[in-house]
């Protein structure tokens, strides 16, 4: 009944990964194939959210674990090996959003679906449209906050910002996303009345 | 004498709520959000259109059927780290973007046609494509099915010009469905799958106007 144990219980996810990593910073292929598959799943999920298709998510999540392979040796314990592995899945992402162009316009000018049974746009589909059409940075920080349910410390580690930024951040991204609902109330509001 | 200085609190507190809303802050921050909105109007929207939006991230995009880990790949991957990892990505995209237009713009012909390269096809901007969303719809028909069948089935969905041919059943299309959620293109894909004459029905790419 030591209490080291309990520590290890307690935090036995951080401390397997913790030492996956340094056997991962010893170049032991094992531990990155054994990390690799620990995290797979996650990171996927993360990265599918952003790129909406199969084969740019799995690169991604390649990429990610050869970044880790890279700089496992530079990782010091000042975050959880989960928090600092996502930092390395944010950097990967912004990297791969910030080279789309798609803008606004292109999803006011909506053609409709060619089905008529395709469902009207519900509000929750509008925020879901808006959220994708933030800068990646506010997407992101978006899909930080309540996709991973990250702290403001917790974000501010993964993307490497002050908490300040971080929170400034969220702010202009709900300021914007506040308008576009408003936008896409009364665009709703009108139609109404043409009827 | 509880006259707290309501607009500094609010300046502070505003910035709060997506952790207020998403149960992160401790329980002294917390519990001063929780004060303030019930005396604050413009926090207490806030809040109810972060937990909105919450709502809609959590609920959006349902999980993708997510692929098993490919170990091989990643050691594939770390056996060729002599060059920097994303060396490949810029000649990728173009070629994808190429194949893009070409599916834009070639009409549909039946015969034989040179299949397209094998490239991997995703997200890409396109001149080809102007203010609108192409989405790459890959179809398999089943075996044995007679051109005259493809051709028909095209037309049905309205892409009677815009099929590419890749060998003599498989075929992408563009299709300007306009901005749709992931849902919308899986039932998509589904209902074209479910038809009789094709095998798999898959959307493999998206492609962007440039601006
Ligand atoms: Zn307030």
């Amino acid at each position: 009944m030591g209490g080291s144990r309990k520590i290890s219980q307690l935090a036995g996810q951080d401390s397997e990964d913790l030492a996956l990593l340094e056997l991962i910073a010893a170049e032991d292929r094992d531990a990155l194939t054994e990390l690799y598959a620990r995290y797979h799943a996650r990171l996927f999920k993360f990265v599918f959210r952003l790129t909406r298709s199969h084969s740019v998510a799995e690169e991604l999540v390649n990429d990610i674990m050869l970044a880790v392979w890279r700089s496992a040796g530079r990782f010091r314990g000042a975050s959880k090996p989960s928090t600092w592995i996502f930092g390395i899945a944010y950097r990967q992402a912004l990297k791969r959003l910030s080279r789309k162009k798609l803008s606004i316009t292109s999803y006011l000018e909506v053609d409709a679906l060619p089905d008529k049974d395709a469902p009207s746009l519900e509000q929750e589909d509008w925020v879901r449209r808006g959220i994708e059409t933030l800068p990646p940075t506010q997407r992101l920080a978006v899909e930080l906050v309540f996709y991973l349910g990250l702290s403001y410390d917790e974000v501010a580690t993964v993307t490497d910002c002050p908490v300040n930024t971080v929170k400034t951040r969220m702010f202009h991204a709900r300021r914007k996303l506040r308008e576009q609902l408003q936008a896409s109330a009364s665009a709703a509001d009108s139609q109404g009345e043409d009827k | 004498m509880n006259q707290l200085p309501q607009t500094d609190d609010h300046e502070e507190l505003v910035r709060l709520l997506p952790w207020y809303v998403n149960g992160t802050l401790d329980e002294s921050e917390r519990s001063r959000v929780k004060q303030h909105i019930e005396e604050c109007a413009e926090c207490r929207s806030e809040a109810e259109m972060l937990t909105e939006v919450r709502r809609a991230v959590r609920n959006g995009s349902p999980a993708p059927l997510v692929p098993s880990p490919d170990k091989d790949r990643l050691l594939a991957t770390l056996d060729n780290t002599g060059r920097p990892a994303m060396r490949h990505t810029w000649p990728w995209i173009a070629a994808a973007a190429t194949i893009a237009a070409v599916t834009i713009t070639v009409a549909w012909q039946f015969g034989p046609r040179p299949a397209a390269q094998p490239v991997l096809f995703e997200t890409v901007t396109s001149p080809a494509v102007n203010q609108s969303i192409n989405y790459v719809l890959e179809v398999q028909f089943v075996p044995g099915a007679a051109t005259e069948t493809h051709g028909k089935f095209f037309e049905s969905i309205g892409a009677g010009e815009l099929a590419v041919p890749l060998n003599d059943r498989t075929y992408r299309i563009a299709l300007g469905l306009g901005p749709v959620t992931l849902a919308e293109l899986e039932q998509y894909a589904d209902r074209i799958e479910s038809r009789p004459e094709i095998a798999t029905a898959t959307f493999v790419a998206v492609q962007l106007p440039v601006e």
